[in-house]
C-alpha cells in the first residue's frame, strides 16, 4: 500500500479529496494535513511516497514546502494543486513539483493523476524505470559529452 | 405729399443758402434724409441679422456646453463607479481562489455521494436476490461472504462519511453564495440618495471579498460593537472600508515575511460610529504622511494601487457624508486608520423625509 500525504489549509478540501481517492482504497492510503508544519511532522512521523498540496497557504506555502520536501525526501511525489493564474508563480511552481493540478481539479483527473503515479512509482519499484533513465543519461553524455 | 414746417424752411434755407427754391431745396433735403433713412435701415438690419447669427450660435454653444456638462457628470459617475470595481479587480485572484477552495469541495463531495450511491445501491441489489433466495430455499450466504460484500461497497466508511460530504458541500454553497452577494453589494451602483444601513453588516461583506488578500499575510481580528443603522451611502462606505482593508493587508504584506496582524473595530461614539483598521505594518514614513490623501500619490507598484485608494476615501467620508478621517503611525509597529460617520445624515433630503 502506498502512502498520499494530502495538504491544504481548508479541512474541507482535504477531506473531499479523501473522500474521492477512498475509490482507489486498494492502492492509497491517505493521510491529511492542514498546513506545511503538520504536513513536515506528517512525513518526519512516516515519508508518503506522494504529497500533494495546496499553494496558497498561510504560514509557508505550497512552494516552499515543497522545496523544503524535495531536499529532505527527493524520493516523494511532489503534486501541486494551485487555484492561482499568474504565469510567474506558475513558473515558480514548476520548478518544486512534479505535476501542477489547476484547482478547481475535477475527481476524475485526480484519480487518473495518482494512477499514473502508481504506475511509475511500480516501474521505478522494479528497477525497470531507473535502468532506462540511466541508460537514457547515458545516452545523452554519449551524444553530448559534458565539459567535465 | 410735402407739408409745410417752418423750422424745416428755415434749416433747408439755411444748409442751401438759398441756391434753390425752398420745395425743391426741401425734396432734395428730404431725399437725402430718405436715403440716410434707407441706408441706416440697411445697416440696422444687417447689425440685426448679425445679432441673430450671434445669438444662434450663442444658443447652441450653450446647448453644447450643457451637453459636455451632462457627458461630465455621466463620466464622473462611471469614472466612480470603475475606480469601485478597480478596487474589486485587484482582488480579482485572491476572490477566485476564495471561489475555488469551495468549488473544490463542493464537486469531489457531491462526486463521492454520487458514486459511493452507486455502490450502496449495488449492495441492496445483493442483499434483495439474497434475500429472494432464502424466502425461495432457505439458504443463506456465510458471514465472510456477507463482510466481502460490505467491504465491496465500503460500506462502513460510506455511512460515516455520506452525512459529512452533503453537509461539506452544503457548507461550501453557502460560502460562495455569501461571498457572491458580497460582490455584488459592492459592483452594484450606489443609489442617489442615502439610505439606513448596518455598518457592522458592509464591514462582514467587505472582510470577506478581501479575505483571501488578508489571510495570505495577517490574522484578523474583528471586534465589532452593536450599532445603530446609519444614513449612508453605503455602496460608497463599503468602498471606504475595502480601500483601508487592502492598505493594512499590503502594509503587513510589505513588512516582512512574518504574519502580521489586521484589527476591524466598530464602537458607538457621541452622535455617531467609529470603524477602526489597524495593521502591524511598517507604518507610514513621516515625509509622506502629509500627502497619502492627495489624488494619484501612491508608493505601490503600477497594477497594485493608482493613489486613488485614500483620496477616494476621505471625499467619501468628509465631503459626502460630513464624518471624518484621520491615522496614526509609527515606523515599524503599525497604522490605524479611524474613520467616523455621524449617525444623522447630512444629506437634507433625507434628514426632511425623516422629520
Amino acid at each position: 500500500m502506498k502512502q498520499l500525504l494530502l495538504v491544504d489549509d481548508d479541512v474541507h478540501v482535504v477531506q473531499a479529496l479523501g473522500n474521492i481517492l477512498r475509490r482507489r482504497r486498494d492502492s492509497w492510503e491517505v493521510r491529511l494535513a492542514c498546513d506545511a508544519n503538520e504536513a513536515i511532522r506528517e512525513m518526519e512521523a512516516h515519508p508518503a511516497d506522494v504529497i500533494i498540496s495546496d499553494f496558497q497557504m498561510p504560514g509557508i506555502d505550497g512552494c516552499e514546502l515543497m522545496t523544503r520536501i524535495e531536499r529532505d525526501w527527493p524520493s516523494t511525489v511532489r503534486i501541486m494543486l494551485t487555484g492561482d493564474t499568474d504565469e510567474a508563480v506558475h513558473r515558480r511552481l514548476v520548478s518544486v513539483t512534479h505535476a501542477l493540478l489547476s484547482k478547481p481539479v475535477s475527481s476524475k483527473l485526480l484519480v487518473e493523476t495518482m494512477d499514473r503515479v502508481n504506475v511509475v512509482l511500480e516501474y521505478f519499484a522494479s528497477g525497470r524505470l531507473r535502468t532506462a533513465a540511466k541508460s537514457s543519461e547515458a545516452m545523452a553524455n554519449i551524444a553530448n559529452p559534458s565539459p567535465k | 405729399m410735402l407739408t409745410r414746417h417752418s423750422l424745416l424752411d428755415r434749416q433747408v434755407r439755411k444748409a442751401f443758402a438759398r441756391g434753390l427754391p425752398a420745395d425743391a431745396a426741401r425734396k432734395v433735403f428730404l431725399g437725402l434724409v430718405n436715403d440716410a433713412y434707407h441706408e441706416q435701415d440697411a445697416d440696422r438690419r444687417l447689425l440685426e441679422q448679425s445679432l441673430d447669427v450671434v445669438s444662434e450660435e450663442l444658443t447652441q454653444r450653450n446647448q453644447e456646453l450643457l451637453k459636455q456638462l451632462r457627458e461630465r457628470e455621466r463620466m464622473e459617475i462611471e469614472l466612480n463607479h470603475a475606480l469601485k470595481l478597480e478596487a474589486v479587480g485587484q482582488l480579482a485572484s485572491g476572490i477566485a481562489h476564495e471561489i475555488n477552495t469551495p468549488i473544490q469541495y463542493i464537486g469531489d463531495s457531491v462526486a463521492y455521494v454520487h458514486d459511493t450511491l452507486g455502490d450502496v445501491r449495488t449492495l441492496l441489489d445483493w442483499y434483495q436476490r439474497v434475500l429472494q433466495k432464502a424466502l425461495a430455499d432457505g439458504t443463506l450466504p456465510t458471514s465472510s461472504e456477507l463482510l466481502a460484500a460490505e467491504e465491496r461497497a465500503d460500506i462502513t466508511y460510506a455511512m460515516e462519511q455520506i452525512p459529512l460530504a452533503t453537509e461539506r458541500a452544503l457548507d461550501g454553497v453557502h460560502r460562495v453564495a455569501t461571498l457572491v452577494q458580497a460582490m455584488k453589494e459592492f459592483a452594484h451602483p450606489d443609489a442617489s440618495e442615502m439610505a439606513l444601513a448596518d455598518i457592522n453588516a458592509a464591514l462582514r461583506s467587505t472582510m470577506l471579498v478581501a479575505g483571501n488578500e488578508i489571510r495570505r499575510v495577517a490574522e484578523l481580528v474583528i471586534e465589532l460593537d452593536a450599532l445603530p443603522e446609519v444614513s449612508c451611502h453605503i455602496g460608497e462606505i463599503n468602498q471606504v472600508f475595502l480601500n483601508l482593508l487592502v492598505n493594512a493587508a499590503h502594509a503587513v504584506g510589505d513588512a516582512g515575511s512574518q504574519r502580521g496582524c489586521i484589527t476591524v473595530r466598530s464602537r458607538v461614539i457621541p452622535d455617531g460610529v467609529e470603524i477602526s483598521v489597524a495593521d502591524t505594518g511598517r507604518g507610514i514614513p513621516a515625509g509622506i504622511r502629509s500627502r497619502i490623501f492627495e489624488p494619484f500619490f501612491t508608493t505601490k507598484d503600477v497594477g497594485r494601487g493608482t493613489g486613488q485608494g485614500l483620496a477616494i476615501a476621505l471625499s467619501i467620508v468628509r465631503d459626502k457624508h460630513a464624518g471624518s478621517i484621520h491615522f496614526q503611525t509609527e515606523e515599524g509597529v503599525g497604522t490605524i486608520f479611524v474613520v467616523r460617520l455621524p449617525l444623522k445624515s447630512i444629506s437634507m433630503r433625507s434628514e426632511a423625509t425623516a422629520a
